[in-house]
């Protein structure tokens, strides 16, 4: 497990985004007509801030090591080294290696709901921002040839009028250069929301529902699946077993959260 | 005061509002003002440099109240050049020639054009002229077009309404649109078209556009349908019949007439729904655009194209300024503080245009907007219990529980936070309103404004589905109007409420503001209580200050040509003494210029009514009194005629069971609160008998009333003329007064040298309206008052007169100073 320095992981928010700070009149403008507010808790932000207030970032929890070598979940003791855990042990998991970068709770939890559910689709730059960082950091730079969302039925793509994972990868595939497919992996069958769902009907649920439009531009290739929640891995490890079928070489999974099974 | 209240926007806007609002009162501004800005404008740049954060607030501050105020002067006090159309008025007969300007507005048989004057011709020499005039022509003339270029014979005036205090001021109202000046044609065929085509030539393409649109109603569609479709798609409503409108406005439902934000709002709503619908059809555009903000793009087009159908009158682009403002605000990703983005729209749009701050339907879409953003959701976190609502899957009954809930709240909280302005300009209060908007806005905000629109676009392109639609449309509005015409017959839909004080506006405001923090906080729930308290003394104070009144008060009302006195005896009764009244139907005086009067001084009962003479200039407005005051007694002097409004007053007081006393000379004096009024007119015979139509007569019959109050006397004479005054002078009644009511607005028989000798008055009061039928008052009859040595005060003139006498000094008052040479 290599972790990139930390000079690449500041370089990833750069770019196009920061034409916003740009002095001068145009931002004094837009400061006084339209001015900036923390996304996820919409109070005005502080001057000098931006993005996420303050109260807000100190409510996530980033995940750190130690945690599982395969899906990614944090160990509570921090005296242990990273290591596969027991559910990934006992169970089959297709991809090689799943990591995301905050747990599911609190206000990166809100923030996602507000994301999803309330179609306040300007969260992407900041959620990209933070996985693009989170990317660099867990794997190495070239060793990544495509990105693919987890897909929605187009049911349910036309009720939300996005799909989430679709938007983070674009917004990724942008920040890093790696190319992404949108059209590759699709979705068959519409599943009945995963919220409510335990981890076995999960699997139940969802076994199926994927296949591989395109097996040609898929062989050979190392693929990130990108999702914006990894709650019991049963959705991702489908998509990464279909994507594996598909001719892929290997499937790794990044995700914005994941959500502890003991919360 | 926390949230957006931190932020720079709102304080400047309410600075802004503030110097505007200070800025329309009438006082005098240095010229030097706009130095003093500049002055300012340095020091704020100083101050950024420096980086001294407070100075440059403070200087901010003053800089938006000085910009307000300038804003609002150069309407109200507009530097005007020398070749302005308002050079030329109160001259006779000129000829004219302009451009008109913005579409002819039509009501009641008449034309008004607005007109971007050119030049002026009098007596064959050419004068360049310039600045905007309003022409009123007599009859319905369907022919002139915006753009067309017309020479006009006509004479030009200064505009005149009504000069009451506290009430509509019409050269305010047209000041606010840049016209100073108005036209009269000098004969009925006193205009001919020049050319036409002077004009933007966008404007002019949408113009014909709204004439097919225009054509292709009248087509299809047959009254009252096609004027409310025209009122929703044009933007005209000058073609709605009265009793139409009425039962909207009973209904509290009129918000839905005018082309104003809600208008907009729904045209946006709809076709952002409609663009997002068939944007999500395609898998393709889902996958590679955002498509909430695509249709929010989308449709800013879309309500351009409405704002330029409906006409583009100032009130049409201050709506399209408010939803555009939200549009870009999605698209910009900063639609999160809908509050905020509602401060920014009303900013820009008095930034736009100042004189907007005074229109009621910006004002009332305003406030209502404002108060459903910030009291809904304060109101449903008391009720909320579940955490996030879009998770849970409820069942769809529970779901139509919810969204009726929810448009119970929003209607309820519009009403509210909009009520004190509708009492403020309208008077009026809908209670029935928090249930008829319930269903009669979707009815016509999802149903009839998006057939009508859809169907006149459609007219352009496939003829036979347009005129299905409008006919579906048709069958839907008859319906709606059937419906409100059952509301409005409710008893009790609609009330007529008092004028509230700015003062009592704030009080609600705060109590509003406060409600939905009295849960939370300590301090909301002490200054709750106390803001209670201190409504409840005001209230007592209006219903007190009568019984403490010492003095005896006449305000002879500003009602054009004709006759309106009130008179407010010590400790609190009062007497209306005729009511104006126009000769032709087009204004009531009544109910636009007496009751609002009235309830400016909180005034909803007339102990006793009183009409002199039948004639419509006293009669006239005394039937929207009649019917929706309280009325103690009516007195008259005996004549009756068959005409409609007097038949109709005769109604309204059999109905309401008031008792009529017909007074005359024998009538003995009767004595209220101190006040002695004896009759001395009309004589004792059987008048009632004798049905005189001869208008001499009916004059001669006016009832004559004289006031004593301790040791001053007042004299009120209705419009009686020599005979009547030579009959009293030989039944050697005591005349002598200090005041007296000129006769018959001044005429030349009236007012007779021997009866003003013995009447001896040191006051005179004319009321007379300008340029009236009669050429009243007469030169002489004037003269012989001005030998006596008496001074003389007119309402055509000075406007409302108000006299105040303790019985035994005088005081008198007029609304305007002008004039007081007399």
């Amino acid at each position: 497990m290599s972790i990139p320095p930390a000079a690449s992981c500041r370089r990833a928010g750069a770019g196009r985004y920061k034409r916003v700070r740009i002095m001068g009149l145009q931002s004094t403008l837009f400061q006084f007509f339209l001015p900036p507010q923390c996304p996820c808790c919409e109070k005005f932000s502080e001057e000098g801030e931006q993005g996420f207030c303050s109260n807000c970032l100190s409510q996530i929890r980033w995940i750190e090591p130690p945690f599982c070598s395969i899906c990614g979940i944090p160990f509570i003791s921090q005296e242990v080294k990273t290591h596969p855990c027991g559910a990934c042990v006992t169970h089959t998991r297709y991809f090689t290696m799943a990591r995301a970068l905050g747990a599911f709770e609190g206000s990166l939890q809100e923030a996602i709901h507000r994301w999803k559910y309330e179609g306040k689709t300007y969260l992407t730059s900041f959620f990209a921002e933070w996985i693009a960082e989170g990317l660099n950091r867990y794997w190495k730079p070239g060793s990544l040839d495509l990105l693919i969302p987890v897909p929605l039925h187009p049911l349910r793509l036309r009720e939300r009028g996005f799909n989430q994972a679709l938007l983070l990868v674009k917004d990724l595939s942008h920040r890093t250069g790696i190319p992404y497919r949108k059209k590759i992996l699709q979705k068959r069958k519409p599943t009945i929301p995963q919220v409510n769902l335990g981890g076995v009907e999960r699997e139940k649920g969802v076994r199926g529902t994927f296949y591989v439009a395109d097996k040609e531009e898929l062989r050979g290739t190392s693929v990130l699946l990108v999702d914006d929640v990894y709650t019991t891995g049963a959705t991702v490890n489908e998509c990464s077993k279909v994507l594996l079928g598909g001719g892929a070489e290997r499937v790794d999974v990044l995700t914005l959260a994941h959500a502890l099974r003991s919360s | 005061m926390s949230g957006p209240f931190r932020l720079p926007l709102i304080p400047i806007f309410i600075v802004y509002t503030l110097g505007i609002y200070v800025g329309h009162f009438d006082f005098p501004l240095l010229p030097q003002g706009w130095m003093f800005l500049l002055i300012l404008l340095c020091v704020w740049a100083l101050s950024l440099v420096t980086r001294r954060a407070r100075m440059g607030t403070w200087t901010a501050f003053s800089i938006f109240f000085l910009l307000g105020i300038f804003s609002i002067q150069l309407y109200l006090r507009p530097p005007h050049s020398s070749s302005h159309i308002s050079h030329f008025t109160g001259l006779d007969r000129i000829s004219l020639e302009g451009i008109i300007d913005r579409p002819p507005e039509y009501s009641r048989g008449r034309t008004q054009l607005l007109i971007r004057s050119q030049k002026v011709i009098l007596s064959n020499r050419h004068f360049p002229a310039d600045g905007l005039l309003l022409i009123f022509l007599k009859e319905e003339e369907r022919s002139p077009r915006v753009g067309d270029r017309l020479r006009l014979s006509c004479r030009l005036y200064p505009p005149r309404g009504f000069h009451n205090p506290a009430g509509f001021s019409y050269e305010r109202h047209l000041a606010l649109e840049r016209i100073y000046t108005v036209g009269f044609l000098s004969e009925k065929k006193g205009w001919v078209k020049l050319g036409e085509g002077f004009k933007n030539p966008v404007i002019l393409r949408v113009e014909r556009w709204r004439d097919r649109i225009r054509d292709f109603l009248d087509r299809e569609t047959n009254p009252p349908a096609s004027s409310i479709f025209k009122a929703l798609v044009l933007g005209e409503q000058g073609e709605i019949p009265e009793e139409i409108k009425e039962r909207f406005i009973v209904t509290g439902t009129a918000h839905l007439l005018a082309i104003s934000g809600d208008q907009f709002g729904i045209v946006a709503f709809l076709s952002f729904s409609l663009l997002i619908w068939i944007l999500k059809r395609s898998e393709f555009l889902l996958l590679s655009i955002p498509v909430r903000k695509w249709a929010a793009g989308l449709t800013i087009p879309c309500i351009i194209l409405y704002a330029f159908i409906a006409g583009g009158g100032i009130s049409v682009v201050r709506s399209a300024i408010m939803v555009i403002t939200f549009l870009v605000s999605i698209l910009l990703n900063r639609e999160r503080n809908l509050l905020h983005t509602l401060t920014l729209a009303a900013f820009l749009i008095l930034l736009f245009s100042p004189p907007s701050l005074f229109d009621v339907s910006f004002q009332l879409s305003f406030l209502a907007v404002l108060s459903i953003l910030y009291l809904v959701p304060r109101i449903l976190q008391e009720f909320r219990q579940e955490g996030i609502s879009a998770l849970v899957r409820i069942s769809w009954k529970k779901n139509i529980v919810r969204y009726i809930a929810l448009s119970l709240l929003v209607t309820a909280v519009a009403i509210i936070g909009t009520a004190p302005f509708v009492a403020l300009q309208f008077n009026r209060f809908a209670p029935i309103g928090f249930f008829t908007n319930l269903f009669i806005v979707p009815w016509v905000g999802f149903l009839i404004v998006p057939l009508s629109l859809s169907a006149s676009i459609f007219s352009f392109v496939f003829t036979p589905l347009a005129t299905f639609l409008i006919n579906v449309n048709s069958f839907v509005t008859m319906m709606l109007l059937r419906v409100l015409a059952f509301f409005s017959s409710l008893p009790f839909a609609s009330l007529f409420v008092s004028t509230p004080t700015p003062f009592e506006i704030i009080l609600f405001y705060l109590l509003l503001f406060l409600s939905v923090h009295v849960k939370k906080r300590k301090a909301a729930r002490y200054l709750f209580w106390g803001i209670c308290i201190v409504s409840a003394l005001d209230l007592a104070f209006w219903n007190l200050k009568d019984s403490f009144q010492k003095d005896l008060k006449l305000s002879f009302i500003d009602v054009g040509q004709g006759d309106s006195i009130l008179i407010e005896f010590p400790q609190g009764k009062r007497m209306l003494v005729d009511g104006g009244g126009l000769y032709d139907d087009r204004f009531d005086t009544g109910k636009n210029v007496i009751a609002p009067f009235l309830w400016n001084k909180k005034i909803r009962r007339i102990h006793t009514l009183v009409l002199t003479h039948p004639d419509p200039d006293h009669l006239k407005g005394l039937n929207f009194i009649a019917s929706e005051f309280s009325i103690g007694q009516f007195w008259d002097n005996g004549s009756r005629t068959e005409s409609e409004s007097y038949l109709q007053l005769r109604g309204t007081l059999n109905e309401k069971k008031i008792r009529i006393q017909s007074l005359n000379e024998e009538t003995l004096p009767q004595t209220i609160n101190g006040v002695e009024i004896s009759v001395l007119n009309p004589p004792m015979r059987r008048v009632t008998q004798k049905r005189t139509h001869n208008p001499r007569d009916v004059n001669n019959a006016s009832l004559v009333m004289k006031l004593r109050f301790k040791n001053v006397s007042v004299l009120l004479t209705g419009d009686i003329g020599k005979e009547a005054e030579e009959r009293m002078l030989r039944r050697d009644y005591p005349l002598r007064s200090d005041i007296i009511k000129i006769p018959h607005h001044g005429s030349g028989t009236s007012s007779s040298a021997l009866f003003l000798e013995r009447v001896k008055p040191t006051y005179a009061i004319l009321s007379v309206g300008e340029r009236n039928i009669g050429r009243l008052p007469h030169p002489e009859a004037l003269k012989r008052y001005r030998q006596l040595g008496v001074t003389l005060y007119r309402t055509d003139v000075q406007g409302a007169i108000t006299v105040v006498t303790d019985g035994e000094a005088i005081q008198i008052k007029t609304f305007s100073n002008a004039g007081n040479r007399d």
